[in-house]
């Protein structure tokens, strides 16, 4: 309340009002580089018993002041003037190649690499190789969310693919179950959902007499939602870690605030059961145990907030409003003009449902000073300082790219099911991509209506209807084992509607993916949407060189709308699910999804199905239409998969599958397919003794339809459209057959398999079949490390995609969940690179808990969670000492990898757009270093950096980031963090000068006392706009700009508060080496005011905006008296001047004033009016207090004879002033009870 | 209303004389004359000359506000001059049966230095009465509210060394209101009471000479009274707010009080309560509706000590320091029964450099005493304290910058051990290492087992003998002696115990505080077995005043299984969860058996049907709970002998969705508990189902 007391009495009344609002919003919505009034305002406190409501923490109002969005304005305009921009920010590529490659202007300078593309003719047969057991191909969305709305997707796998790539693992008996561990609730399975409670797990490891361990063991705890509470045995892995003593231990689960099921994992790694019990076997397998918790809708106490504004005055001159309306031109000839303004936010139980809603009439809830977004953006290069001086921590509630949001949520009635719930706002997708669905799922990031209900008999209904749909864009790009930066196919993507994803398919088999890793923004890239380029947290290897298994290639896949004003469309989807046994059931399930785009239209509808066959088998199967049309193109196709695994006899698992989409079938969101391929076969895996394995395996491959068209102009690479060119058709088959054996001795496994691959080519008649002698050997050399190897020995003829390789590698297990491999591969005959070396640091993602990463970037009284986290997380895991972990990393191929494949001629390509385009994604030649530290270990301050330096023929890219921030002194607290990079996509490497920032931040907040608090900001920032379209247009340009910023906030006592402010933002460009010109632009503001009376106020402000280059002057004055009317309501009358004298040519030009009076009332939504608002009176303390106080004073009536109680007691149960659940009786549903409603109420 | 009226009041009553005040105090404290003055009317109103001289007549006559000319000659005969300097004394001679004075409006603030307000010398004081320093004898004079008034504050303190002796005060209290300031209590120290409200016509915050330790009241007593409870010791209709709040006072001492049934804590400071001293004092059953911790200590608390009182059965935590400045001296308590309501620690320190000794500390449902990580507590001496029935660690320091709600309430459990420096910059006590045994058990030699371990190099490691089953964590509860660690970081210590026996250890060290216990260890017996130690009967202690000594011998109990025809569930109606009449004669079957049987202590499970969410029923089952409780205790069931579980819809009584099932599941079940191990059968009813 300290801080309350000093409270700035702004001039603006909404400075005042939303100011103190702001309080409660962390400020958050910040513009770009400057401060906010309402970040120096928030409270001082430390967080010692800021016992911060989250849900309280962000409503998506009025959060920002009236002052700070006009200069967030400022800065938009400011944008404008420098030319610069104008040339490296051009309008999105909007080349719509509906036939083939136009002929382009030539490319100025050719990349060797595209020439090194060795073109073959179309249709000769490369082949084809495996797919791993359970390939996960999660589906996701982004986890800021998370805490709110973000679903598991589909429980992050699909159940079966096509056969797995089946890495060598050692074969054992598998039958000494010698430790068991268990893990169970103590008491509670089911707790609400409100970031509070807390439920307690215990578990032990016991022997397999059922004795309890006769030692001590680490054990790791994840969850899929919900955050452990307590000391963490070891804070520097990931998940929380207890130590159980004598086998048993207890940890606590906290509540999120959303509400659904969650899945709490215990494990306790091989290696840590090794060194308790040296006496197990190396393949003995790590502890699992799993456990179910639910957490329902926690019906809150109703809280309303917000502010409502009434202005009248002369036209133009709303000083206090937005930058924009001030000396507009079009009203300054009006001589009265009225606006209002309103935001409201407020949540709280509507009978069962729990209603969360947010509006504001002047604007979108997500806005921020430069334009809309799905959801609020976490990413640190959008907060204004990550430092808010406190440890509050943020949610958003309500986001919403348009004024409203609206939710209405309550558990559902059926066990085991998501909750019932309709809104309006920004959504994801995540019902339509379920653990049964691969071609008819869907994973965007939409905004409008959505609904989900389930009703009694377990069947799920959801629909959604998603208005203003951008165009959708989706972005295969191979990565070059750097973090970045990498460009996005188009300029201009919508704020937060991208979604990004790791896939691993099989190197030279295009058309199915092994793993789908989601990455989150924020915590595991950044994102420039203007531009279009992504940097990542950690590098991303181009290869995974695995060398008992096969190799893989990685491919980042990016989803996201493009912000293009002329076109807008619609989408509709509905999906109807049964699941007759709840959770642990199959799952049927129906899709339809239509989207209108103006010229564009797309359809896609489908079955989907999942079912166990008793205990060991599982049969899933799916099928999707869709229909695509643009323009000429009609496109229309389906798409059938069905798989099935099953153990029938003991020790012997078999899987078989067929899926194929024809070739005009469509879906740019989902997993990666190629349309056009029909894949069936089988797998048969049987252990007929303790130490042999034998294994069968038979698959076949067909292609159809065309392949992508081989690009070599520059237009055509760098602006590919939405839909890949399609060149000659494909016609082949490839036919693997596989017997193998695996055999133990000793702790070494052997491996040997003898394939056969039959390629057939009906284009260029030609069929070939080759046989290959496969080796794999893992031979433990000490407890910890591990030599591989494996040979690919051809047998005569040598297939070009399968040459002889030879492959060995050294595994060394440094720590739990974390080894480090290094691995070199040999190939001989064929295409592709002829060696290929990595070193990676391996990280058991199973165990990498997001909640608890996040927590390891706070700082008390600093910054909290995901603010951190993307300041200075880089997420490394090999832990050197307390606080400090690292990754390594080093990939070299030797030789570029640009191949026929089955799909298609790969080329070199900066991105490879839709969904068959990224078939013809290939390797190129180079040589990665990385290596990345992280220190957290001091609680006043962390840092991280990275280098990485990648080098191909002709061209390289370094990557150098370092950022740290801490608190100085207990008052001062400082970021800073720097970051260049040039870019990774394939050919456009060195084609462009390096990107480069710098931030630095100072925050002065003394936590005993207010009376002042202070910002500086400052930001370099080169050639911050450079796109491939610079490259098209044959210019070069190198830009600088630097920004500063200075804040402060001055409050000697109650009465008086002073503000000043000062912002510069000076920029240089050049193009083409003989034109330059700088710019520099100016802003100066100071407020000033004096609460004489304890209703009276008043207070000036002066601004003045200065852009030298052009001659722009602008000024601005207002004064002002207020009146409180009541603590939440505020008359305000003044006067307010300014004059623009705009040299430019544009704009007008001359001299426009404005000045006037003005009127203005002012109202806090809340207690307003007595009874307006219904925020209690003076809270019970907290929630968890709350008590019945009339059951306190309560005298029973005496006992009488039969008498029925009075209608409304002696005891009112609960008094109005308390009352938190008024409408929901634990009454009657009628579908329940045949009872009338309200009974004897 | 009348409290509106005291708010212009008030503040005109502190501007002006307020204002006075602080410019001339010692000049005002010097012209004050001083009076023995004997309150014999139980009236309380305007000041205005009649028949008897009320007690509002009385404290303005000693402020000086008002001289005995403006009164009556018989009230003017009740008030005799004394030697100035002394101080005024206030007795009482009311009339038998009259000796309740209901205030309709808060009397004057007291700033007559050394006044003595006495109750003892009303007729009828039964000096003999008191067994027990910390249950002083039922006072006769008692101060609370009229019917129908609101008054925030009994007695408002605002002079050196005023005494307030032998009063029973209850019912001070204010309905919420928007902008509450102050909380209401029973006795308020301050030097310039700040007015209940915040207003327009408020002082400026200058004006309560906040910073001026001198203005702060010094050596104000209160002594042998009954806080929060009438005369008859029964439940009051309406219960205090707050017990004494010392808001800024100095070396206040508050001693010999029976301190019960408050809303919030008994006793809470505020900015300033340097030299606070607290002993012998019975605080029971406090917290019941807000602040739910006994002692709540906030602002300045230097040289304070919280000595030899008995912290019991109140719904939060015995003592709580939240954001203190200076140490305090905490020994010879028995804090037990607390986190009624709330899973709280007994103790929860915040600050450096407090003693925490000799107490008992049990039966609460969180940890012993919790030191918090945030602000960094450092050099807290936690040690020869007893530890039983805990939930929770026996000393939880919090570590890893913990400052989420349930740090602040219940602790982190157990520390992993210091891996850097940094750890001490944000763990309490400065992470000190908990000591380690070598090993879980040791085998007992001929006479002795000698127990080693690891703990911080140098530190003083107190052994204790761990008397409950719970494992690696069990409350300590018996010092066996202290060894200290040798610089290379082990200890080893040698003792007579039988095989069988558990220990921990504690490891303290003046530089940085005391630990968090070692995980328990055992004693084998010499072939590596662990026998059973006999249980021995533990004596379980209660919050009960201590009865006339003279009792006649009772033969021992009969030791086999009881058999009692006791209820043990009370059903409710739909949505409801006030007692019925015929849930309240269950209740009094079940209070009169709880009276009978001093063993029996009882879990109250609340619960409700499966209809409406989760969350509501789960409140509503609390609520269940809560008033089945609030009727016991006002039935004179000792509240430390209950405890609330809310269940909400997750046990249900039966499987059916009828009218009749869903009455059945609308239930609070009382579980009870023979301490004394013996076996009890009870009965269910059905009579006061209530139908929908």
């Amino acid at each position: 309340m300290m801080s309350l007391s000093s409270r700035s009495l702004g001039l603006g009344l909404l400075t005042t009002l939303a100011g103190s609002f702001g309080l409660l919003l962390p400020g958050h919505a910040a513009p770009d580089a400057l401060g906010t009034a309402a970040d120096l305002e928030v409270g001082a406190g430390p967080a010692v018993e800021a016992v911060v409501d989250p849900s309280v923490v962000e409503a998506a109002g009025p959060e920002r002041s009236t002052v700070e969005r006009s200069t967030a304005e400022n800065l938009t305009i400011e944008v404008v003037p420098g030319e610069a921009l104008e040339l490296t920010r051009p309008g999105p590529a909007e080349s719509a190649p509906t036939t083939s490659a136009i002929a382009a202007p030539t490319w100025a300078d050719p990349k060797a690499a595209i020439a090194a593309a060795t073109v073959q003719p179309q249709g000769q047969l490369p082949a084809v190789l495996e797919a791993e057991p359970g390939g996960a191909v999660p589906l996701a969305n982004r986890r800021e969310n998370a805490e709110i709305f973000d679903f598991r997707f589909g429980g992050d796998q699909l159940p079966l693919n096509p056969p797995s790539t089946y890495p060598l693992t050692p074969v054992g008996p598998g039958a000494e179950a010698a430790y068991t561990l268990t893990l169970t609730p103590e008491s509670e399975t089911q707790i609400p959902a409100n970031g509070r409670s807390t439920l307690t797990l215990v578990g032990a490891v016991t022997t397999a007499e059922g004795n309890p361990l006769a030692d001590d063991v680490i054990v790791t705890l994840t969850s899929t939602a919900g955050e452990f509470v307590g000391a963490d045995y070891d804070a520097d892995r990931g998940g929380f870690q207890v130590l159980a003593r004598l086998g048993q231990f207890e940890a606590q689960l906290r509540s999120p605030l959303d509400a659904r099921p969650a899945t709490v994992q215990a494990f306790v790694s091989a290696q840590t059961l090794r060194d308790v019990d040296p006496s197990l076997a190396r393949d003995y397998p790590a502890l699992e145990a799993t456990t179910q918790v639910s957490f329902y809708t926690d019906l809150r106490p109703t809280i309303i907030s917000g502010v409502v504004d009434f202005r009248v005055g002369r036209g133009g001159t709303n000083f206090l409003g937005s930058f924009r309306d001030f000396l507009n031109p079009d009203s300054l000839s009006d001589d009265v003009e009225v606006s209002f303004t309103t935001g409201l936010f407020a949540t709280g139980a509507v009978g069962d449902w729990l209603f969360t809603g947010a509006y504001n009439n002047t604007r979108g809830l997500n806005d921020r000073c430069d334009g809309s977004s799905l959801y609020r953006d976490v990413q640190a290069c959008d907060q204004t300082y990550p430092v808010y001086g406190d440890s509050s921590t943020t949610d958003f509630l309500t986001p919403s790219i348009d004024s409203l949001y609206l939710r209405f949520q309550r558990d559902s009635l059926v066990p085991d099911a998501g909750p019932d719930y309709f809104m309006w706002g920004d959504y994801g997708t995540q019902e339509f991509a379920g653990e049964s669905q691969q071609f008819t799922a869907t994973v965007r990031e939409l905004h409008g209506f959505k609904g989900n209900y389930t009703f009694g008999n377990g069947l799920q209904l959801t629909a959604l209807y998603a208005d203003n749909v951008r165009p959708f864009q989706r972005d295969t790009i191979a990565p070059d084992g750097t973090s970045g930066y990498y460009f996005l196919s188009r300029r201009l993507v919508l704020r937060g509607s991208e979604n990004v994803f790791i896939e691993t398919e099989e190197f030279n088999r295009p058309g199915t993916v092994l793993e789908r890793i989601p990455l989150y923004r924020g915590v595991d890239y950044t994102i420039d949407y203007d531009r279009g380029t992504l940097l990542f947290d950690q590098p991303v290897d181009a290869v995974d060189l695995n060398p008992l298994g096969v190799t893989l290639v990685r491919r980042i896949v990016v989803t996201y709308q493009v912000e293009d004003a002329s076109v807008r469309g619609n989408l509709y989807a509905g999906r109807l699910q049964y699941r007759p046994n709840g959770d642990d059931g199959g799952v049927v399930g129906a899709t339809v999804l239509n989207e209108d785009q103006g010229a564009q239209d797309f359809t896609l509808y489908g079955f989907d199905v999942l079912f166990p066959l008793g205990e060991q088998g599982l049969i899933a199967g799916e099928f999707a239409r869709s229909t695509f049309n643009a323009g000429a193109t009609n496109n229309q196709g389906n798409a059938y998969r069905i798989e099935l695994s099953g153990t029938p006899f003991d020790g012997v698992t078999g899987q078989a599958f067929y899926r194929s989409t024809d070739s005009g079938f469509n879906n740019t969101a989902t997993s990666t397919f190629r349309p056009g391929q029909t894949r069936w076969g089988g797998q048969v895996l049987a252990q007929v003794g303790p130490q042999t394995r034998l294994r069968a395996v038979v698959d076949q491959e067909r292609n159809l339809g065309t392949a992508t068209a081989v690009q070599t102009s520059a237009a055509g690479l760098l602006r590919p459209g939405q839909n890949a060119i399609q060149g000659g058709a494909v016609d082949n088959t490839l036919t693997e057959l596989r017997a193998g054996i695996v055999q133990q001795f000793g702790t070494a496994t052997l491996g040997i398999d003898f394939v056969n691959r039959n390629r057939d080519d009906r284009i260029a008649n030609t069929s070939t079949s080759a046989n290959q002698l496969v080796s794999r050997l893992n031979l433990p050399l000490t407890e910890t490390l591990s030599a591989l190897a494996q040979s690919e020995l051809n047998l005569g003829t040598t297939d070009p995609l399968y040459p002889t390789r030879n492959t060995i590698g050294l595994e060394w297990a440094v720590q739990p969940g974390v080894s480090l491999r290094l691995a070199q591969q040999f190939l001989s005959g064929g295409n592709g690179p002829g060696s290929i070396t990595s070193l990676d640091t391996l990280v058991d993602y199973e165990l990498d808990d997001n909640t608890t990463l996040t927590n390891r970037y706070s700082l008390l009284g600093g910054y909290n969670g995901i603010t951190g986290q993307g300041a200075i997380g880089l997420n490394h895991r090999l832990v050197l000492a307390p606080g400090l972990r690292a990754t390594f990393g080093f990939e070299r191929i030797f030789g570029d990898g640009f191949n026929l494949t089955g799909a298609g001629q790969q080329f070199a390509q900066p991105f490879a757009v839709g969904q068959g385009g990224s078939s013809s994604l290939g390797l190129l030649a180079s040589t990665v270093y990385s290596v990345g530290l992280e220190y957290t270990d001091n609680p006043d301050w962390q840092a991280s950096g990275r280098f990485e330096y990648r080098d191909s023929p002709g061209s390289s890219n370094i990557v150098l980031g370092a950022a740290a921030a801490g608190k100085l002194t207990e008052s001062l607290t400082g970021l800073a963090r720097f970051d260049l990079a040039n870019f990774a996509n394939q050919t456009i490497t060195d084609a462009l000068g390096n990107s480069a920032s710098l931030r630095l931040g100072l925050a002065y907040r003394n936590p005993v006392s207010d009376q002042f608090n202070g910002l500086l900001s400052y930001e370099y920032r080169r050639n911050p706009g450079s796109t491939p379209d610079s490259i098209l247009q044959g210019t070069s340009s190198e830009a600088q700009d630097h920004t500063l910023a200075l804040e402060g906030i001055y409050a000697p006592t109650y009465r008086w508060e002073f503000y000043g402010k000062y912002g510069l933002r000076y920029s240089t460009a050049n193009l083409a080496e003989n034109f330059g010109f700088s710019n520099s632009i100016h802003l100066v503001q100071a407020r000033a005011t004096y609460r004489f009376a304890y209703r009276w106020d008043v207070g000036a402000e002066v601004r003045w905006l200065g852009q030298p280059a052009v001659g722009y002057n602008e000024t601005g004055f207002a004064l002002e008296a207020g009146y409180y009317l009541t603590p939440d309501v505020r008359l305000g009358l003044g006067y307010s001047f300014g004059g623009a004298n705009d040299g430019s040519f544009v704009g007008g030009g001359g001299y426009r004033s404005a000045s006037g009076p003005y009127f203005g009332i002012t109202a806090k939504v809340n207690q307003l009016f007595n009874g307006f608002g219904v925020q209690p009176v003076s809270p019970p303390q907290q929630q968890d207090s709350y008590v019945d106080e009339a059951d306190l004073i309560d005298i029973p009536a005496p006992p009488g004879p039969e008498t029925e109680v009075p209608e409304s007691g002696i005891t009112p149960e609960v008094p109005p002033e308390t009352l938190q659940f008024e409408v929901t009786p634990e009454g009657p549903q009628p579908e329940v009870t045949d009872t009338a409603p309200g009974g004897e109420e | 209303m009348k409290q509106r009226w005291w708010i212009g009041y008030g503040a005109v009553a502190l501007t002006v004389p307020g204002l006075a005040l602080t410019v001339p105090p010692v000049a005002g404290q010097s012209a004050l004359g001083d009076y023995s003055l004997r309150v014999t009317s139980p009236e309380d109103g305007p000041v205005q000359p009649d028949e008897g001289l009320t007690l509002r007549e009385a404290i303005e006559l000693a402020n000086g506000t008002l001289t005995p000319e403006q009164l009556s000659e018989a009230e003017q005969a009740f008030a005799q001059p004394l030697p100035t300097g002394q101080g005024s004394r206030i007795g009482f001679d009311l009339p038998t049966g009259q000796t309740t004075i209901a205030l309709v409006d808060l009397l004057p603030e007291i700033v007559a230095p050394e006044l003595v307000i006495d109750g003892t010398t009303q007729a009828g004081y039964d000096v003999s009465a008191g067994l027990d320093p910390k249950f002083p004898p039922a006072p006769v004079v008692s101060l609370t509210v009229a019917e129908g008034s609101e008054v925030a504050r009994g007695l408002t303190i605002a002079a050196d060394g005023v005494t307030v002796r032998g009063l029973s005060l209850y019912g001070f209290r204010t309905s919420d209101r928007a902008t509450q300031t102050t909380p209401p209590a029973d006795i308020f120290i301050s030097a310039l009471a700040p007015p209940v409200d915040s207003s327009p016509l408020s002082p400026a915050l200058e004006l309560f000479r906040l910073e001026d330790a001198e203005a702060a009241p010094r050596g104000v007593i209160v002594e042998q009274n009954w806080l929060g409870l009438p005369p008859n010791g029964e439940f009051p209709a309406v219960p205090s707010a707050f017990g004494v709040s010392v808001f800024n006072a100095v070396e206040t001492t508050i001693r010999n009080n029976r301190i019960q049934n408050h809303d919030g804590s008994a006793i809470i400071t505020g900015f300033r309560a340097d030299g606070l001293q607290v002993s012998e004092n019975a605080i029971i059953g406090n917290g019941l509706a807000g602040m739910p911790d006994a002692i709540r200590l906030e602002g300045a608390i230097a040289s304070s000590a919280i000595t030899d009182n008995l912290i019991c059965a109140n719904d939060g935590s015995g003592i709580y320091f939240f954001k203190t400045e200076g140490a305090a001296q905490i020994s010879g308590n028995a804090i037990q029964y607390n986190g009624r309501r709330f899973e709280r620690a007994a103790v929860y320190l915040m600050g450096n450099d407090h003693q925490l000794s000799d107490n008992f500390i049990g039966y609460q449902p969180g940890p012993g005493v919790a030191v918090t990580a945030y602000p960094l507590s450092l050099r807290n001496q936690i040690r020869g304290n007893r530890y039983a029935g805990l939930d929770g660690l026996s000393i939880d320091l919090n570590t890893q910058g913990n400052t989420g709600v349930q740090d602040f309430q219940k602790g982190d459990g157990p520390n992993p051990p210091r891996n850097s420096y940094h750890r001490r910059r944000e763990t309490g006590n400065a992470a000190i290492n908990s000591p380690e045994f070598d090993a879980y058990g040791f085998v007992t030699g001929a006479a002795e087992v000698t127990l080693t371990g690891t703990a911080d190099p140098g530190t003083e490691v107190d052994l204790y003998r761990v008397a409950e089953e719970g494992f690696p964590y069990s409350p300590l509860s018996e010092p066996l002696g202290t060894v200290t660690a040798s610089p290379e970081g082990t200890f080893s210590a040698s003792l007579a115990l039988p095989p069988g026996t558990r220990v921990s250890a504690i490891a303290s060290d003046p530089e940085w505080g005391t630990s968090e216990p070692a995980p328990v260890a055992a004693v084998q017996a010499a072939d590596g077995s662990l026998p059973e130690l006999p249980v021995t009967p533990v004596e379980l202690p209660n919050c009960a005043a201590p009865v006339p000594p003279p009792e006649p011998v009772e033969p021992p109990p009969p030791l086999e299984p009881l058999v009692l025809t006791v209820p043990r569930n009370i059903h409710f109606a739909l949505d409801r969860s006030d007692i019925s009449p015929e849930s309240a004669e269950i209740l009094d079957q079940i209070a009169e058996v709880m009276l009978e049987y001093p063993f029996l202590t009882v879990e109250l499970h609340g619960h409700t049907d499966p209809r409406a969410s989760a969350a509501y029923n789960l409140a509503l089952s609390e609520r269940r709970s809560l008033a089945a409780r609030n009727y016991l205790v006002r039935q004179g069931v000792p509240p430390e002998r209950m405890r609330i579980v809310p269940f909400g819809e997750t046990q249900r009584r039966s499987q059916g969705s009828g009218r009749v099932e869903y009455a059945r599941d609308r239930r609070v079940e009382f579980v009870f508990t023979d301490l004394r191990g013996l076996e009890i059968t009870f009965q269910d009813q059905e009579a006061d189902l209530q139908l929908e």
